[in-house]
């Protein structure tokens, strides 16, 4: 029962929250300069014919859009469609926004799920490796990684990598299905580039909790470094991280623009930047609420995973806040 | 004598820090007997805890042992040149160890039952349900209520006595011949305090236990131990039997510890509860305040609100307290942890909204006030808090964390509040080298000194003192306390002193209010 | 030996057939082709956005004429074009023409095609409101013109004309039903993921000469470095649009062609002509003068491209431009045409009049900001200090609309109808005069094009339009756009079209 209302709550809340954000996002990007219906008559590389014919085809075109009405209206409309699970049609393509989020939807997914993966092995072991090492040449060595992997621009790395795996010794498929084959080097390039901050993180968290008493109570009893690093030090110092882990998975499913253009990925990262150049309204708006959609849902997910991980939340309900 | 367990010799413990040596324990020797309780005192600083961890090679990273020799009973190996592997073969069955805040000697992600079932399995196969057995049994023999109930809780969902009870049943778990107890009590409220005393020694005597009693409390030893062995600066300066050192100390230094403390009559069981509820009178609301008042608190409660998954709760901490302040007087209100006697001082500082009630600082209203119009009106209300180091900027300089509320106010131009700043660090017995340091750099006392100075700089009229010398060793602990009662005299401020330590209050106070649960009583002038 | 000579015989035999074989067998089971562009086509639907062009390209579709790649108009999906009157034009449809589906190609299904571009297409609606049609016989159409229109064989070659069936698609648009899609291209739409991949597979029944890949597979892969590398990889063997900083690269591999064909189109500075400093001529020659194109070409496009003299010298068709205006790199001039505007420097600095100093905005976008930058340096030299703002097409469009801008850059495309696309950029309401030039002459001489009928004539006279507006200088060429594409040498019988989304597939491309 108190789950259910729970739910129920935080539904509310998710939907003023959405709604806000729609309003918001809705005249942001009618305030932008720069008007789609001269994106869509611009492609054509022609400027002929008369300023009269070009302003009839541009008001045509506007209709066609449904831009011809207030923004008031226009943003009613917008509603009404959004009430039936309908974002609107792209102005570029003409097909739903909802079918073209998910088209793309599947390989950000892939790739962000995968990122995150290779993100958080990468920041765990060379964390806990860090920590145990602290201020001796392997601490000191991946500090050094850490600079370097987040020094390196992202369409550098991936660059290189792609010369080594795709050209030199090609075992990577730059064409073809959302797939392992196709997913583990843009994954493996994006994990590795957003591990650093985790990385020091988990190191300085786990440094904190192996001075803390109930580790030295643990050796005290003769537990050993395993158990004590691995179950204790590791669950306790990761709590605090874990809302980081939340925020990085929502940075990595807005999609990565550079990882998947160099790897040839239809993501929605892309298609949010194209749709931003063509000022496909119905599509920036789609994606900014898909977007703001899978925030919310992590962020509940965080919350109830602290309330799965802490007692001490479990019992005092803290996750409403 | 019986034999010994464990022996001691001409142990030295070194930190290196930034590349210097610095000694932490020169030539220690002495010797643990089977079922003898030995106490370690000494104030902090003096080494014994650092003794202590190495008496289980538990000396964190820049510590080495140096020189000397550690063995145990039956076994050949000197521990003082141990590796980890070695180390681990002993501890939890040879020997044990305990520590100061129960609590957080427990993992809080872990359930108790867990925890000791992960200790179990250390050294032998255990199947659940026998291990759920005998940690019942264990937790049994340790006084514990509805030890089910335990085994199922997480050490938050337990008060500290609990867990420290829980603490000694896991740490005795694989049967260790010694424990070495580090300040087991000091967390702890002072009627719990007797309880585990009373616990380890029995268990001593049922186990046959060789205990090792670190303290800094002259009292607790004397109470508990059948030797005593004393420390400072990482000498021991002086051992023997409790009768002969505690009576008839030979060294200087041990005899200075025992005139430190505020109350001769040790162990006379003094706390708050051994006044009886009786002899108490309710302070009443709409009291008849004096003229002189300084700090007026009219029929204050404080509502805590628990936040639940759906609706919320509101715990009542403090209800219709009402008491008055005059001016230049000092009011001490003690109470056990958890009667509302901190939330009282936060609500004072403003730092909690009131629920209820008013509170006048010189005839005008301050409950209420928010923000800066709050800040300028209680400018000169001032506060000491007990962890004196956490409540100092650890980026800034001592001079500029002196100096800050005067910078805050405005008062002055910058060389007269340097002047000022130096004044009063003079004042409070601080060498002027140290306003340059951080207070990182500094000891706790002088922590708490830096303190007193930040709180005296803008000449408070009354100062708001949340135990400021509890987390302090005794020795310390008079300094301050004489420390604020000179300073009193002389700047002639009023003093709300909250403590849960009678002596302390008795020694300073002019009148004494009682909180418990939540209510506030006077103690009569003939109490 | 008689018996010998039969052996012979039979043996030779043997060997020319095992070798027709081979030889017969070798093309048209050639291996499949992949191409990566960055974009495929939008929809499947010719009317759609984005789409007709690339479906051209991909040879999926067709229009009745078509541009080759010497910049000749010829008949596609018509048989014939001939002028009745000068405004009146016949088209007779190539026979035996099929839709993929088996539907014929008649006056009617192409009547119908061409009405259903001119309802739902709106890029096509500047061209096809100058014409319209009617049916004369089941494979005859008229084409007419309200006023005599010489480019009608321009107009009908234009990409978005695209003749599909219209029965097929339906009254309105159809963007991406696979089974509507119903064209009469050489390879049809096996599959297709917007965005994504689309496989192509070769019509059987094409009436031209049938295509010797049997199968394509068309790649949208949108960062030009990307496409590059997976052209080095060798999973891919087309691709298009490569950018100069990604094909200096590929130059040097010994198994990659790099295919530098300048397109048709020129990048031209457009100048608000309502600044007071750009109201004088001189100084707009000035700046003109003083840009060095061949050292843009060879510092801003790594010299895959070359230098454009007057707007119109990048239109194949026009070479003549190509000696008219900014035909070399003039400092002195532009220095004392400067001088003679009393715009005039002081030891080094800024030139100035009357205490204003020659300084203004260039607001570049897309891959133009590094000649933005070479220009800036140029002028720099002379005393002209030009800001570079290298900002989002639409702030420069918004910013041209409000009026409150200084320079901009842009590159439309100069391939077509001569005269419609001059007037575009130069008459005082053409949709590309942004710096809104307006002159008396120049004016006339549109008048008197838009009256000419005689080709020859009217080819004279764009030639002295071109001549007329570069002397004025409203606006600074300066090299059409680089375009490149790169194949893998095992690719034969690709065919460099000057509009490069034009044709990429042809009938003889296959890979060895």
């Amino acid at each position: 029962m108190i789950v259910l209302k729970l739910l129920i709550y935080r539904l509310i809340r998710a939907m003023v929250l959405l709604w806000i954000v729609s309003l918001m996002i809705f005249t942001l990007i009618r305030l932008a300069p720069g008007d789609p219906v001269d994106y869509i008559l611009g492609a054509n590389d022609l400027a002929i014919g008369d300023t009269g014919t070009i302003e009839l085809q541009k008001k045509q075109v506007r209709k066609n859009l449904g831009l011809d009405v207030t923004a008031t209206q226009q943003y009613l409309n917008w509603i009404k469609r959004l009430a039936l699970f309908d974002l609107g049609n792209s102005y570029r393509s003409g097909k739903s926004i909802v079918s073209e989020l998910a088209d793309r939807l599947p390989a950000t997914l892939y790739l962000a799920g995968a990122a995150f993966l290779v993100q958080v092995s990468i920041a765990l072991g060379f964390g806990i490796i860090a920590s145990l090492n602290e201020d001796r040449w392997a601490d000191h060595l991946i500090r050094l990684i850490g600079v370097l992997f987040v020094a390196l621009p992202s369409f550098l790395l991936g660059l290189i990598l792609l010369e080594i795996f795709a050209i030199r010794y090609p075992v990577y498929d730059m064409i073809g299905q959302v797939s392992f084959k196709r997913m583990w080097l843009p994954a493996l390039t994006l994990g590795v580039l957003t591990s650093p901050p985790v990385m020091r993180l988990i190191r300085v968290n786990l440094i904190r909790e192996y001075s803390r008493q109930y580790i030295v109570f643990g050796r005290s009893k003769g537990l050993g470094k395993k158990r004590l690093v691995g179950i204790h030090a590791l669950g306790n110092g990761l709590l605090p991280i874990l809302s980081v882990f939340g925020v990085n998975l929502a940075g990595l499913f807005s999609g990565s623009v550079i990882i998947e253009s160099i790897f040839v990925l239809p993501g929605i990262g892309r298609y949010a930047v194209e749709s931003i150049f063509a000022r496909d309204y119905p599509a920036i708006t789609g994606y900014v609420l898909l977007i703001t959609f899978i925030v919310i849902l992590l962020n509940l997910f965080v919350g109830l995973s602290y309330a799965f991980i802490d007692p001490r939340v479990r019992n005092t309900g803290y996750i409403t806040k | 004598m019986t034999q010994p367990v464990l022996t001691i010799r001409k142990l030295s413990i070194e930190y290196k820090v930034s590349g210097k040596k610095i000694s932490a324990v020169r030539e220690a020797s002495f010797d643990l007997c089977k079922g003898q309780t030995t106490a370690l005192i000494g104030e902090s600083g003096s080494g014994k805890t650092t003794l202590g961890r190495a008496l289980l090679g538990l000396l964190d990273g820049a510590g080495i042992i140096s020189g000397g020799s550690i063995r145990f009973a039956g076994k050949s190996e000197n521990y003082a040149k141990a590796d980890e592997k070695l180390w681990r073969k002993i501890r939890g069955r040879e020997i044990s160890l305990i520590l100061q805040d129960p609590q957080l000697t427990l993992n809080p992600l872990m359930k108790i039952f867990d925890q000791m079932l992960e200790t179990m399995r250390l050294f032998s196969q255990v199947s659940r349900r026998k291990a759920w057995h005998r940690a019942l049994a264990l937790l049994e023999t340790m006084k514990l209520e509805q030890p089910q109930k335990v085994l199922q809780s997480y050490p938050f969902q337990l008060s500290g006595g609990m867990c420290q009870r829980v603490v000694i049943a896991i740490s005795l778990i694989n049967k260790p011949k010694i424990l070495i107890a580090d300040e087991p009590t000091t967390a702890l409220d002072a009627e719990i305090q007797s309880g585990i005393l009373e616990e380890l020694n029995s268990l001593r005597k049922q186990q046959n236990l060789s205990l090792l009693l670190i303290t800094h409390d002259i009292d607790v030893a004397a109470k508990a131990a059948d030797r005593v062995i004393v420390m400072k600066s990482g000498k021991i300066l002086e051992k023997g039997s409790t009768q002969k050192v505690i009576h008839h100390p030979d060294h200087p230094y041990t005899k200075s510890l025992l005139d430190c403390r505020p109350c001769n009559c040790w162990g006379c069981g003094f706390d708050e509860l051994s006044i009886s509820t009786s002899r108490l009178i309710p302070s009443k609301a709409y009291h008849e305040s004096p003229d002189d008042c300084l700090l007026d608190v009219d029929g204050l409660s404080y509502d805590y609100q628990v936040k639940g998954f759906v609706d919320t709760r509101s715990v009542s901490v403090l209800n219709e307290v009402s008491f008055y302040i005059r001016s230049g007087e000092v009011v001490g209100i003690i109470g056990s942890s958890g009667s509302g006697k901190s939330t009282l001082a936060r609500c004072l500082l403003g730092l909690l909204r009131v629920s209820k009630g008013r509170i006048l600082f010189k005839q005008s209203r301050i409950s209420g006030l928010k923000g800066r119009a709050f800040r300028s009106e209680c400018r000169l209300i001032q506060p000491i808090f007990q962890q004196a180091r956490g409540a100092l900027n650890p980026g800034r300089s001592i001079r500029n964390i002196i100096r800050e509320p005067l910078d805050y106010h405005g008062i002055n131009c910058k060389k007269d509040r340097n002047r000022r700043v130096a004044h009063l660090a003079r004042q409070v017995g601080l060498d002027s080298e140290i306003l340059d340091r951080r207070p990182s750099q500094i000891s706790t006392g002088q922590c708490q000194r830096v303190a007193i100075a930040r709180a005296l700089v803008i000449e408070p009229e009354l100062l708001i003192c949340d135990e400021p010398t509890s987390a302090l060793d005794l020795s310390i602990q008079a300094q301050i306390l004489n420390l604020l009662l000179s300073l009193k005299s002389k700047l002639g401020f009023g003093m709300l002193f909250i403590s849960h330590d009678l002596e302390v209050v008795k020694a300073i106070c002019d009148r004494i209010l009682v909180t418990r649960n939540g209510r506030l009583y006077e103690v009569p002038s003939n109490g | 030996m008689k018996h010998f000579n039969y052996l012979a015989a039979i043996l030779i035999l043997a060997c020319g057939i095992f070798l027709a074989d081979n030889v017969m067998a070798a093309k048209p089971s050639s291996k499949p082709l992949v191409v990566a562009s960055p974009m495929l086509t939008h929809t499947l639907d010719p009317a759609g956005f984005e789409s007709a062009s690339f479906m051209r390209g991909m040879g999926l579709a067709e229009g009745l004429m078509r541009i080759t790649k010497e910049g000749k108009i010829v008949p596609e999906l018509a048989e014939s074009l001939t002028r009745i009157s000068p405004t009146r034009w016949e088209i007779k449809i190539r026979p035996h023409v099929r839709f993929w589906s088996g539907k014929a190609v008649d006056a009617k299904a192409v009547y119908n095609s061409l009405e259903r571009t001119r309802a739902l297409n709106t890029h096509a609606t500047p061209i096809i409101q100058k014409l319209s049609f009617r049916i004369k016989d089941k494979m005859s159409l008229i084409v007419e013109t309200e006023v005599p229109n010489p480019a009608v064989p321009f107009l009908l070659a234009y990409f978005d004309l695209v003749i599909h069936n219209a029965e097929s698609y339906g009254p309105e648009l159809n963007l991406f039903d696979m089974k509507a899609m119903d064209l009469t291209g050489m390879f049809k739409m096996k599959e297709f993921k917007a965005n994504e991949t689309a496989t192509l597979e070769a019509n059987p029944d094409y009436w031209g000469e049938k295509p010797l890949t049997r199968k394509i597979t068309w790649i949208e892969i949108a960062d030009s470095q990307a496409r590059a590398m997976a052209l080095q990889s060798g999973q891919v063997d087309i691709a298009t649009k490569i950018s100069p900083e990604s094909a200096i690269g590929l130059e040097r591999l010994p198994h990659i062609r790099l295919i530098k064909r300048p397109p048709a189109n020129t990048r031209t500075i457009y100048l608000n002509l309502k600044q007071p400093y750009f109201k004088e001529q001189k100084v707009r020659q000035a700046l003109a003068w003083a840009v060095d194109r061949q050292a843009v070409v060879d510092l801003a496009c790594e010299g895959l491209t070359r230098p454009a003299t007057t707007w119109l010298s990048s239109n194949p068709a026009y070479p003549e431009t190509q000696s008219h205006g900014y035909t070399h790199y003039d400092p002195r001039k532009a220095s004392s045409l400067l001088d003679e505007a009393g715009w005039l420097q002081k030891s080094g600095g800024v030139r100035s009049k009357n205490g204003i100093p020659l300084r203004f905005t260039l607001m570049s976008w897309g891959s133009a900001k590094p000649v933005a930058e070479v220009l800036q340096s140029q002028w720099r030299k002379i005393g002209i200090d030009a800001r570079v703002l290298h900002v989002d097409y639409g702030i420069i469009s918004a910013k041209r609309k409000k009026g409150d801008w200084d320079a901009s850059m842009e590159a439309w495309s100069t391939f077509g109808d001569a005269a419609a696309l001059l007037a575009g950029q130069f008459s005082p309401n053409g949709p590309g005069n942004y710096g809104g030039y307006n002159n008396v002459e120049t004016n006339r001489l549109f008048e008197q094009l838009s009256q000419e009928q005689d080709l020859q004539k009217r080819r004279e006279l764009i030639l002295r339009l071109d001549r007329q507006i570069i002397e004025q200088t409203p606006t600074i060429p300066l090299h059409p756009r680089p375009y490149l594409t790169a194949i893998n040498r095992k690719v034969v019988g690709f065919e460099p079209h000057f509009r490069q989304f034009d044709r990429i597939i042809t009938p003889g491309l296959y890979k060895k």
